[in-house]
């Protein structure tokens, strides 16, 4: 199952970036980029209802 | 001083003209065999393959090699790699690599809307001045070598507009198994639908090649030779299944979308021309041990961070994609003992032409130093991703 967890630096104000863990071993950093399409399949998979990334450290 | 004065000049069994003469302005177009820069395709003959796999499940999403993925639905079983399968032929035209993707599997025909193909996406950017959904849409040819173990009738498509909705299909032949041919498919360019282009970066076209086409879903299409709007995915009714025999192959090169009603010869760019395009898209930057990732800085005692300028400019701002894992990346230097990247690396600000990655080191560091980052692990994996 794709985890997904908020990254969110200490200078920011709020998360800029999501990593996906899907447990084949690479790990995707995605920045909130609405022309990147892995930012796009994230957004699909928080559309669902119950989907909801971990917060950030 | 003489003059020849001409409409056209034309070979003497040719049925189309090789160069047209303009009457009133001086100027002329020809149908150039070797012009350069006409191919819209990236890496048509399979050389690039920044990701390196030796071979990829069949699955949505997964590259056999540079710009060229699987579009993916159903549980058929395959893989596909890069290969050195290629056309003998006896002219300029030489391919070193292929595309392959072999069965694993009998998945006889069973959910409708199963589909499987080898695809790739060109930006809105490199098609805008095909003038599609316009009355001036130019006329384009695809061409391409192929061979199958299967024989029969295939498929490919070509989709694009907005919402990817408007698809032109068309079947082609494998006639004899095991042997390489060349299909070549003149396209009239679509004057219907809407054809936006203000998005210039995202999706502008994409070009299938159909493994498998199963049932009547939505992956399935009997409008052949004609655009046509609400396919997302439009592979031929009539379309062989690759994967309903195990051991079967399929391969592919030399594929070219040129503007014009006439395939000419493949056009061959040089390695570092096809890997500059392929890295706008995706840009491997560590593949093995001991690889210069850049000097960092310890923003804190328990951060480093380092900053990645691209080889070019990207598509989008990219993902990070990593293979990490313990003491894969090493922090050297700045008066502290060497630490290594504790978890993963975080992207920060990234834009089109760099970024930054952040880190947490296994050990405390002195603030404020400047830092080697490299790889320490042959399995450590850093690139970007900007693919449509």
């Amino acid at each position: 199952m794709a985890i997904y967890k908020l990254n969110q630096h200490s200078t920011e104000t709020e998360p800029s970036s999501v990593t996906l863990t899907d447990g084949s071993g690479v790990v995707l950093c995605i920045p909130f980029d609405e022309t990147n399409a892995d930012y796009q399949e994230y957004l699909k998979w928080k559309a669902i209802d119950g989907n909801e990334p971990e917060a950030a450290d | 001083m003489s003059e020849i004065k001409v409409n056209s000049i034309k070979g003497v069994g040719a049925s189309a003209a090789a160069i047209t003469v303009n009457n009133t302005d001086g100027t002329c177009t020809a149908n150039l065999r070797t012009r350069s820069n006409k191919n819209l395709l990236i890496n048509g003959e399979a050389l690039v393959h920044q990701r390196g796999d030796a071979s990829v499940a069949v699955g949505d999403g997964n590259y056999l090699v540079d710009r060229f993925r699987f579009a993916n639905n159903g549980t058929l079983t395959g893989t596909g790699a890069q290969d050195s399968t290629v056309p003998d032929i006896a002219n300029s035209s030489y391919f070193a690599k292929s595309m392959k993707v072999t069965s694993t599997g009998t998945t006889a025909a069973s959910s409708a809307g199963d589909y499987a193909a080898i695809t790739t996406r060109l930006e809105r950017n490199d098609v805008a001045n095909l003038g599609w959904g316009t009355s001036n849409a130019q006329t384009v040819t695809l061409s391409f070598y192929v061979r199958s173990s299967k024989t029969g009738i295939f498929s490919a498509y070509l989709i694009g507009g907005d919402g990817f909705n408007r698809t032109f299909t068309f079947e082609y032949t494998i006639a004899s198994a095991n042997t390489w041919q060349k299909i070549e498919k003149t396209i009239t360019g679509d004057t219907g639908g809407t054809w936006t282009y203000s998005s210039a970066n995202t999706i502008g076209l994409g070009v299938s090649f159909v493994l498998e086409n199963l049932g009547s879903g939505a992956g399935t299409t009997s409008t052949l030779n004609s655009w046509a709007a609400g396919n997302n995915y439009a592979g031929s009714s009539n379309q062989v299944n690759l994967f309903d025999t195990n051991g079967a192959t399929f391969y592919i090169t030399g594929i070219q979308l040129e503007v014009g009603s006439v395939a000419t010869d493949f056009e061959h760019r040089s390695f570092g021309q096809e890997l500059a395009l392929c890295q706008r898209y995706y840009f491997q930057l560590v593949d093995d041990n001991t690889q210069f990732i850049g000097i960092g800085h310890s923003f804190s005692s328990s951060e480093i961070d380092v900053g990645i300028p691209f080889q070019t400019a990207m598509r989008a701002a990219p993902s990070l994609v990593q293979t990490s894992g313990g003491n894969y990346f090493g922090v050297l230097g700045g008066g502290d003992s060497t630490a290594y990247v504790d978890g993963n690396w975080t992207i920060f600000a990234p834009t089109e032409y760099g970024c930054f990655l952040y880190a947490t080191p296994d050990a405390t560091i002195t603030a404020g130093n400047t830092k080697l980052i490299r790889s320490t692990n042959a399995s450590a994996r850093l690139a970007f991703n900007a693919e449509l």
